[in-house]
C-alpha cells in the first residue's frame, strides 16, 4: 500500500471574488520510508499542498490518502514541522514540549517509559542538555530540533517539512539538513519536505515534485544521485543545472491548459550518459 | 517614600496652611495606629476587599464567557466589540444612578457596579490576547488532536496569558477606583461600609489625619497587590517564560 498517495488534488482559495488557484490536479504517490522533496517558485502551492495533506486545509476537489485511509482533519500520524520559529509552546520547557506532544499520543504509557523516551528522542536531535530551558533560551536551529523531535516523538506515519530551515542562517541550515537525514536513515519516516531551495532538494530527496505557478506539477523527478551527495560531486552539477531550467519554466504560467496537457516530465534526474559518473 | 514624608512634615511644620486641612505626617501616622488600635479600619478594608473580591470574581466569569461567545461566533464579536465602543468610554461611576434605581443603594449596586467597571477593560484585554494567539501554535495543537475546550485550556489560554495578566491589572485598578468612589456617592446601609465610606466620615467629622490615614491604607494595598500578586504571578509565568516583553 502506498504511504501516501495524491489523487487530482486541486485547491481554489475564493477571496471575495477573486478566485486564486493554489493546486491543480496534483497526483502522485509515495511509498514508506520515501524522503519526497517539494520545490516550487513561491506562490507555487507548495506549502498548500503540505497544509492538505496536515489536513489543515481542505482539497476543492481529488483526495488525499494515507496508508490508504481518506485525510479529513489533522491527526497525529502526519506530524507538521512549520517554517515558524514560535511553534514551540513558551510555557514548557524543551523537555516539556515533547512530552505533551508524547503523553496526547500515548495515553497509555506509564511516566517512565514516557520521560525515557522523551530523552530519548532529545538524544537523537543533540539537545539532552538543553531538556529543561524554555523556547525563548534557544537558538533558532535548536528551537526547529526540538520541534522535529516533538514531531518524531508522536510516532508519525509521515513527517511534514514546510521549509523548517528557510529562517536560518546558512551554515546552521547545512547542519540541520545532514542532521535530518542522519534522523531520517536511522528512524526511516516517510518525509515530506518543502523548500525553494535546490541544492537542499538535491541533498535531500528520493523524489523532487517541481510545482509550477498555478499549483500544477511540472516534473516529478526520481533523484538517482548516489547517498551521501557531495555538492562537488560533476552529477550534482548536472542535476542542479536540469533543475534550475526545470524551475526557470516553473516560473511562467502556463498558456492555456498547454503545459498541463502535456502532463509532468517523469525521468530521473540524471542520465547514465550525462553525468558521466557511475549511476545505477 | 521616606523623602516624600520628609517633605510632607516639614511643609506641614511651616503652618502655610491651617494644620486641620493639612495635617503633619506624623499625625497622620498616629491616626493610623489609633484607627488600627480602634479596629475601624481592618473592618472597613476587609469589608471593601470583600466586595471587590466578589465584583472582580464575577467581572472575569463574565469576561471569559463573553470572549467564549465571541470566539465562537462571530455575530457576538460583532455585538461584543459594539458593546464595548459604546459602554468602555463610560466612566463606571456614571451608571450608579442608574444601578441605585434598580437595586437600591447596599451590597448589590456596589459589587454591580465593580462588575461592570472591571469587565470592559479585562473583555478588551483577553479578547485581544485570545484573537493573537500565534496560528502556529493552535495549528501545532490540532495537530496533536487537540479540539475544543482542550485546545483553549492547553493552547489558547496559557499563549493568551500575558494579556489576560494585563487585564485583570487594570481590572483590579478600575474595580478599587468604583468601590471607594461608590461607598463616597451614598455612604453604605447601617454598619457597613468600606475605605470609601471611612474617608466619607471622617471628612464629614473633620478628622483630617483620619483621612489621610485612609488614603495610606488604600495605596499600600494598591502596592501589595502588585507586588506581591502581580508581580509574583508575572515571574513565575510570562518572565520566566520569555513571553512578557509582547
Amino acid at each position: 500500500m502506498k504511504q501516501v498517495e495524491f489523487r487530482q488534488v486541486s485547491k481554489v482559495f475564493a477571496t471575495g471574488r477573486q478566485k486564486i488557484v493554489a493546486l491543480r490536479d496534483v497526483s502522485f504517490a509515495v511509498e514508506p520510508g520515501e524522503f519526497w522533496t517539494i520545490v516550487g517558485p513561491s506562490g507555487s502551492g507548495k506549502t498548500t499542498l503540505l497544509r492538505c495533506l496536515a489536513g489543515l486545509e481542505r482539497p476543492t476537489s481529488g483526495e488525499i490518502l494515507v496508508a490508504g485511509r481518506r485525510v479529513t482533519a489533522p491527526g497525529r500520524d502526519r506530524m507538521m514541522v512549520f517554517q515558524d520559529l514560535d511553534q514551540l509552546f513558551p510555557w514548557r520547557t524543551v523537555l516539556g514540549n515533547i512530552l505533551f506532544a508524547l503523553r496526547l499520543a500515548r495515553p497509555d504509557m506509564g511516566r517512565k517509559e514516557c520521560s525515557d523516551l522523551a530523552h530519548s528522542y532529545l538524544q537523537l536531535v543533540g539537545l539532552e542538555d538543553y531538556a529543561h530551558l524554555y523556547p525563548h533560551q534557544l537558538s533558532g536551529g535548536m528551537k526547529q530540533r526540538v520541534a522535529i523531535a516533538r514531531a518524531l516523538g508522536v510516532q508519525p506515519a509521515v513527517l511534514l517539512m514546510d521549509e523548517p530551515f528557510a529562517s536560518l542562517d546558512a551554515i546552521t541550515r547545512a547542519g540541520l539538513t545532514a542532521e535530518l537525514l542522519n534522523i531520517w536513515s536511522e528512524t526511516r519516516v516517510t518525509v515530506i519536505f518543502v523548500t525553494h531551495n535546490i541544492e537542499e532538494a538535491l541533498i535531500t530527496a528520493d523524489h523532487i515534485v517541481v510545482l509550477a505557478r498555478g499549483g500544477s506539477v511540472r516534473a516529478l523527478l526520481p533523484n538517482n544521485l548516489p547517498r551521501p551527495r557531495q555538492v562537488d560531486d560533476p552529477a550534482f552539477a548536472v542535476a542542479r543545472q536540469r533543475l534550475h531550467e526545470l524551475l526557470g519554466q516553473a516560473q511562467t504560467l502556463p498558456e492555456g491548459n498547454a503545459a498541463h496537457e502535456r502532463g509532468p516530465e517523469a525521468h530521473p534526474l540524471v542520465r547514465p550518459a550525462a553525468g558521466g559518473a557511475h549511476l545505477s | 517614600m521616606c523623602l516624600l514624608a520628609l517633605v510632607w512634615e516639614f511643609l506641614a511644620r511651616l503652618h502655610l496652611w491651617p494644620e486641620l486641612l493639612f495635617p503633619p505626617f506624623s499625625s497622620v501616622v498616629a491616626s493610623l495606629v489609633d484607627e488600627i488600635a480602634q479596629g475601624e479600619i481592618a473592618g472597613r478594608t476587609w469589608y471593601s476587599l470583600s466586595l471587590i473580591g466578589a465584583g472582580l470574581s464575577l467581572a472575569v466569569l463574565a469576561s471569559f464567557l463573553a470572549c467564549a461567545l465571541a470566539m465562537m461566533f462571530p455575530a457576538c464579536a460583532d455585538a461584543l466589540s459594539a458593546l464595548m465602543a459604546v459602554l468602555h468610554p463610560l466612566p463606571a461611576i456614571a451608571i450608579l444612578p442608574v444601578l441605585l434605581l434598580w437595586f437600591k443603594t447596599g451590597r448589590h449596586s456596589i459589587v454591580l457596579l465593580i462588575v461592570f467597571s472591571a469587565f470592559w477593560p479585562l473583555t478588551a484585554s483577553i479578547h485581544a490576547g485570545l484573537r493573537s494567539v500565534p496560528l502556529t501554535q493552535i495549528e501545532v495543537g490540532k495537530n496533536l488532536g487537540l479540539k475544543g475546550l482542550s485546545l483553549v485550556g492547553n493552547v489558547m489560554l496559557p499563549a493568551a496569558l500575558p494579556a489576560i495578566i494585563a487585564g485583570l491589572r487594570v481590572g483590579w485598578a478600575r474595580a478599587w477606583q468604583a468601590s471607594v468612589a461608590a461607598e463616597m456617592v451614598f455612604g453604605a446601609s447601617g454598619k457597613d461600609g468600606g475605605l470609601g465610606w471611612f474617608l466619607y466620615k471622617k471628612r464629614y467629622f473633620l478628622e483630617v489625619p483620619a483621612v489621610f490615614a485612609g488614603m495610606l491604607v488604600i495605596i499600600a494595598i494598591g502596592l501589595l497587590v502588585e507586588n506581591l500578586l502581580f508581580k509574583f504571578l508575572e515571574r513565575h509565568t510570562i518572565e520566566r517564560w520569555g513571553m512578557s516583553s509582547e
